[in-house]
């Protein structure tokens, strides 16, 4: 190509961008796949316009991404080894046929058992070994389930360790003359831990918490609840952080809660 | 697919990965996504400001590594170069509704001239980059990103900003240049 004009430098690094017009684009790409010199140019101007990636604040994704992707390849091994089975389970038909179609030999009477075994020998470690990938799989997604647990639990712990961290009882209301609770509540970090004996709703309603400031409106902390009542059941929620609170309440409001209280009180206390 | 080179500290480098990749090495993979997830999701979410869609991204192009790693070649610029271009491209079509054709691993190779296999290497390049854009005058600096964030053509820079287009071109140009002298 060095008796043919070359892209302009400062047209490589505009596509390299995605600064030029489509069609402009298109000439220049179609010249590259057949010039090695301007090819190696619009690698290098690529290159360097990657690296505006780099600037970007650096976030991570969820794990859930990964573990789709994970699981989305082991799908596609699954649709192979369903494939695999497929073809086997030709292979004897089609030997039957050909089976009729000649006079077998001593040999074949011999060697075909011994194939079919060692066949099923074969599909039986390959399960076995399909089966501990598998396990393998679900225990790393166990352990990581776990660890994000301790983590929970750990922060818990030390939300209701820390000495900034008020305790407030709640009592039942005419409503709810038996119902009983306990709020925890850490200002710094706006996170609330609560227990509470209360009767079980009907399916179409929940409890809802909230955290009432000494100025303005209820601020929800979760709704919550009581599927077991007598046993022992903690909540948690975060609210924003140094909020100040009045008092903590619980209201009954419909499933899937509500953003201000509307339904009738059954827990109160004051902090 | 035989490069090796670039393994410091013990870490493997991205060659060898992918080669175990094309064994169907899945932990391979893992350590691949661990070390370039970031990267490629930050970018991607710049663009669309959509979370969901940016691991949409994320997910399709390492599903792609998986299923084509021996098709990549090195000579064409390293993984994390086709990464990034990958997931800007993709994303900007996303972004502008076009049903662009997916880059295939042996295609749109981008030579980034730093290895960048290393968390640390990364940073190294992040704060270079940001000191760069930091130091562009304004006009230079919302010309990139309007072409490269954005996915506008110079003329619909030039359109966006009230410029003339010679202008947007010659900011584009001056940025870029900047950045090579900066780079190396």
């Amino acid at each position: 190509m060095s008796n043919v004009e070359h892209i302009r430098d400062e047209d490589l690094e505009f596509l390299a961008l995605g600064a030029l017009p489509e069609d402009e684009a298109a000439a220049v790409r179609a010249h590259a796949a057949a010039c090695t010199e301007c090819a190696k140019k619009l690698t290098e101007a690529r290159g360097r316009a990657a690296t505006l990636a780099f600037g970007v604040p650096q976030e991570k994704p969820t794990a859930g991404a990964k573990e789709k992707l994970f699981a989305r390849i082991a799908a596609d091994r699954g649709a192979t080894s369903a494939g695999v089975k497929n073809a086997a389970e030709v292979v004897p038909a089609e030997r039957e046929l050909r089976g009729e179609a000649r006079k077998r030999s001593w040999w074949n009477w011999v060697l075909v058992p011994v194939a079919a075994a060692l066949a099923l020998v074969s599909l039986g470690l390959w399960r076995e070994n399909e089966g501990l990938v598998g396990e393998v799989r679900q225990a790393r997604l166990e352990a990581v389930r776990l660890e994000q647990e301790r983590v929970r639990v750990e922060r818990l712990v030390n939300v209701l360790a820390a000495p900034e961290t008020i305790t407030v009882k709640l009592t039942g209301t005419a409503d709810a003359a038996q119902g009983s609770g306990v709020v925890k509540y850490n200002q710094r970090s706006g996170i609330v831990i609560y227990t509470a004996e209360l009767p079980t709703l009907p399916a179409d309603k929940v409890y809802q918490m909230w955290l009432v400031p000494t100025s303005g409106t209820p601020i929800s902390a979760g709704i919550f609840s009581q599927a077991e009542p007598g046993k022992a059941q903690v909540w948690s929620a975060r609210v924003p952080a140094n909020s100040e609170p009045k008092a903590f309440a619980v209201t009954i409001e419909p499933a899937g809660g509500a953003p201000q209280p509307s339904g009738p009180k059954v827990l109160l206390g004051a902090s | 697919m035989l490069k090796t080179e670039g393994e410091a500290g013990g870490a493997p480098s991205d060659w060898s990965l992918l080669e175990r990749v094309v064994r169907r090495d899945e932990a391979a993979l893992s350590e691949l996504y661990d070390r370039y997830s970031g990267l490629v999701y930050s970018e991607a979410k710049r663009i669309l400001r959509d979370a969901g869609a940016a691991e949409e991204i994320l997910q399709d192009l390492f599903y792609q590594v998986w299923r084509t790693a021996s098709r990549f070649e090195p000579a064409r610029g390293s993984l994390a170069g086709w990464l990034v271009v990958a997931a800007r491209n993709r994303a900007i079509s996303k972004l502008r509704r076009k049903t662009g054709k997916n880059e295939e691993l042996d295609e749109n190779g981008a030579d980034l001239r730093v290895n960048v296999e290393s968390s640390a290497a990364q940073t190294l390049l992040l704060d270079k980059v940001r000191s760069v854009m930091g130091s562009l005058p304004d006009g230079q600096r919302l010309a990139l990103e309007c072409a490269y964030f954005e996915g506008m053509t110079h003329s619909e820079i030039a359109a966006k900003t009230g410029e003339p287009l010679g202008t947007v071109k010659t900011r584009i140009r001056s940025a870029m240049e900047t950045l090579k002298q900066v780079l190396g």
